[in-house]
């Protein structure tokens, strides 16, 4: 098992059939990618995302719909702008703002999505471990 | 009464490739975290357990998860679902994901995964769809080419009440259907089943409903119709030649406004049928002076031939670049462009203004006030090459797309034929579901801010007369949109709770610990 914990906040229309896609090209997700599924990735909140990362994760990735094409229209391109505040805050902060990223998906890039989710993996395992994990309750 | 998940897992291991010890360590492992909450029943696969979940009511559960390693049986919820069985208390979660490369499942994980379906569905609400019947038992088909009028007649054909809304340029009887002789729709809203069509009618506001709506092209929206008096020709340039006009002085012809210098493919053949009819007009002597104004592109260069006969028919051309298009002042038959050649900007006075169907002279101011759910996506299907037959994902709105030139009545039906058998499906059925989730708006909580008002990409927000936001149910498609970006948290739904995410959050972190 792997030692990093990533959140994978996937919206149920074309990110989820792009995992399925992936998943019936005989892809994997990567190990410590954890999938949390949402009506559409509007629905998160800025506080949902501090609240992940407090309570115990490494990296956040957050997967909506392609943004001109969204399934419920607003929804990714909010989840973006939430996602950039939440980046913002974590410079101001002196965190690392790679841990949080926006992907957008459309439902035949199954493989691209799990690319960049191999890629954001990466990216986190090198990043030192957050000081406080494990201590806010 | 703490409700009761009981979690499904399949023990074949051709799909899963684990062995039976691993599938049993699962098995215990599951039973004792969640302290004899969780109970397990093993199935053959994914399908049998569907079939089986009547069966779950035995061990006092209320609630199921299923894990499924099939890859071939990924369908979801649809199939196979015993109707007792409330849909949103059952969650399929797919496992093949979690699996490593040679396919073998792996034990922390598929526990981490099924702990954390069941976390959230623990804290699930049964929900219910509704069945809302169809209050119209109308078809409304919105447009005026030869295309809507063959829609309207196979819609007929077919048995259906037919409303056809169209300016005045034609008066067609048949059984069955309704003509509305007007075509300046101002607004089309409301739910499939009970859409609500407004229109101008001799200047009064007037609406009608529909059960199902059919939008043929594009023209049919048109904002200002021109008063009868006025020699101003917006017409399909097929029935040109059927229109009377007698002898003017100056006759403008114009290419398409709307369509962009990269749809050669539909401007070809839309020029030429301008210019066929212009070289039609100067050979039949109809006015002194004959002018295309069509733009400047090299794709025009494919019918060199015509453009040349129609400049020995005496047609005058002046081409315009892209950038600086031609326009019509409102209400005059004034235009205004600016040459090429010249570099400077001529006005022309015509008697008679020549326009394909798609153009819009006037500037439209529709599309603020037109609302089409969002699954249509306006921008990208009326332009591009899209443009040909096309059905719209959204629920009771059909979009059939333009001919992109003339076509026959006959070329016309099998083009239309599947979208009119979707109609048909759709009113047969009778009743239209509307979704199961929806927000709900806690009114004490409310500011009224119309932060959800403005958000709601379906407008199921609205205000109501104490200055609170309401959603309309039926029009809700559970987005939770509105939710996220509430500042005052009034808005919930049912099985997305900040509770729900949160301990599915959280349930993920404690298998990795």
């Amino acid at each position: 098992m792997s030692k990093i914990n990533i959140i994978a906040f996937v919206c149920e229309n074309h990110a989820l059939s792009a995992l399925r896609a992936a998943s019936i090209a005989g892809e994997t997700l990567p190990e410590s990618v954890k999938i949390v599924k949402m009506p559409c990735t509007g629905r998160l909140e800025t506080t949902q995302l501090i609240d992940t990362i407090t309570a115990g994760a490494d990296g956040i990735i957050v997967v909506g719909c392609l943004e001109d094409n969204c399934f419920h229209d607003v929804g990714s391109m909010l989840a973006r702008g939430r996602v950039n505040r939440i980046k913002d805050l974590f410079k101001d902060i002196k965190m690392e703002p790679e841990r949080v990223e926006m992907i957008n998906a459309a439902s035949v890039s199954g493989a691209m999505l799990m690319l960049k989710m191999r890629q954001f993996e990466d990216k986190v395992a090198a990043l030192p471990a957050l000081p406080f994990k494990g201590a806010i309750k | 009464m703490n409700p009761k998940v009981c979690i499904m897992l399949s023990d074949c291991s051709a799909c899963s490739g684990m062995g039976k010890a691993d599938t049993e360590r699962i098995v215990s492992l599951l039973s004792q975290e969640s302290a004899g909450r969780v109970i397990l029943i093993k199935s053959l696969c994914g399908d049998e357990a569907r079939k089986s979940l009547s069966s779950v009511a035995v061990g006092g559960c209320d609630r199921a998860v299923i894990g499924q390693w099939c890859p071939a049986d990924r369908t979801g919820k649809a199939p196979n679902m015993p109707k007792s069985i409330d849909p949103a208390l059952v969650e399929i979660v797919d496992l093949s994901l979690t699996s490593d490369k040679a396919g073998k499942g792996n034990v922390e994980r598929t526990l981490g995964t099924l702990a954390q379906a069941a976390a959230r569905l623990s804290l699930a609400e049964p929900l219910k769809e509704r069945k809302i019947a169809f209050a119209s038992k109308a078809v409304a088909v919105i447009g005026s080419s030869g295309r809507a009028v063959a829609a309207a007649k196979l819609l007929a054909s077919h048995g259906m009440q037919t409303k056809i809304i169209m300016p005045n340029s034609h008066s067609m009887k048949a059984d069955r259907i309704e003509v509305i002789d007007e075509s300046a729709v101002q607004c089309l809203s409301g739910i499939p089943g009970n859409f609500r069509i407004c229109y101008t009618r001799k200047g009064a506001e007037t609406e009608t409903d529909a059960a199902a709506v059919l939008l043929v092209g594009e023209r049919c929206f048109a904002d200002v119709k021109p008063p009868k008096d006025s020699k101003i020709m917006v017409t399909p340039l097929e029935q040109f030649a059927e229109r009377p006009t007698g002898k003017v002085g100056g006759m403008v012809f114009v290419d398409d406004l709307n369509a962009f210098n990269s749809e050669a493919d539909v401007v070809v053949p839309a020029w030429h049928m301008l210019l066929e009819a212009a070289k039609t007009a100067a050979k039949n002597n109809l006015a002194d002076n004959i002018a295309v104004v069509a733009r400047d592109v090299k794709a025009a260069g494919l019918l060199e031939l015509v453009w040349k006969e129609a400049a020995e028919a005496g047609v005058k051309f002046i081409r315009y670049d892209d950038k600086t298009r031609p326009k019509i002042e409102k209400g005059e038959n004034l235009i205004s462009v600016k040459d090429l050649v010249l570099g400077e900007t001529l006005y022309l006075q015509a008697d008679v203004l020549v326009a394909p169907i798609t153009t819009r002279p006037w500037e439209p101011v529709f599309i603020e006030k037109l609302f089409v759910p969002s699954d249509w996506d306006f921008k990208a299907r009326s332009r591009g090459p899209q443009r040909g037959v096309d059905q719209s994902s959204c629920d009771g709105v059909f979009l059939v797309g333009y001919s992109n030139f003339a076509k026959l009545t006959d070329e016309v039906e099998p083009e239309l034929s599947s979208t009119i058998v979707q109609i048909a499906a759709m009113m047969r059925q009778g009743y239209h579901i509307a979704k199961a989730a929806v927000a709900e708006i806690t009114e004490a909580k409310c500011s009224g801010c119309f932060t959800c008002v403005r958000t709601c990409p379906y407008r199921a927000a609205e205000m109501n007369d104490s200055w609170k936001a309401e959603i309309i149910a039926d029009k809700c498609q559970g987005c939770v949109n509105c939710v996220a970006v509430c500042p005052s948290k009034a808005i919930e739904l049912k099985n997305c709770t900040r509770p729900q995410i949160a301990k599915e959050v959280a349930a993920s972190m404690e298998v990795v610990q």
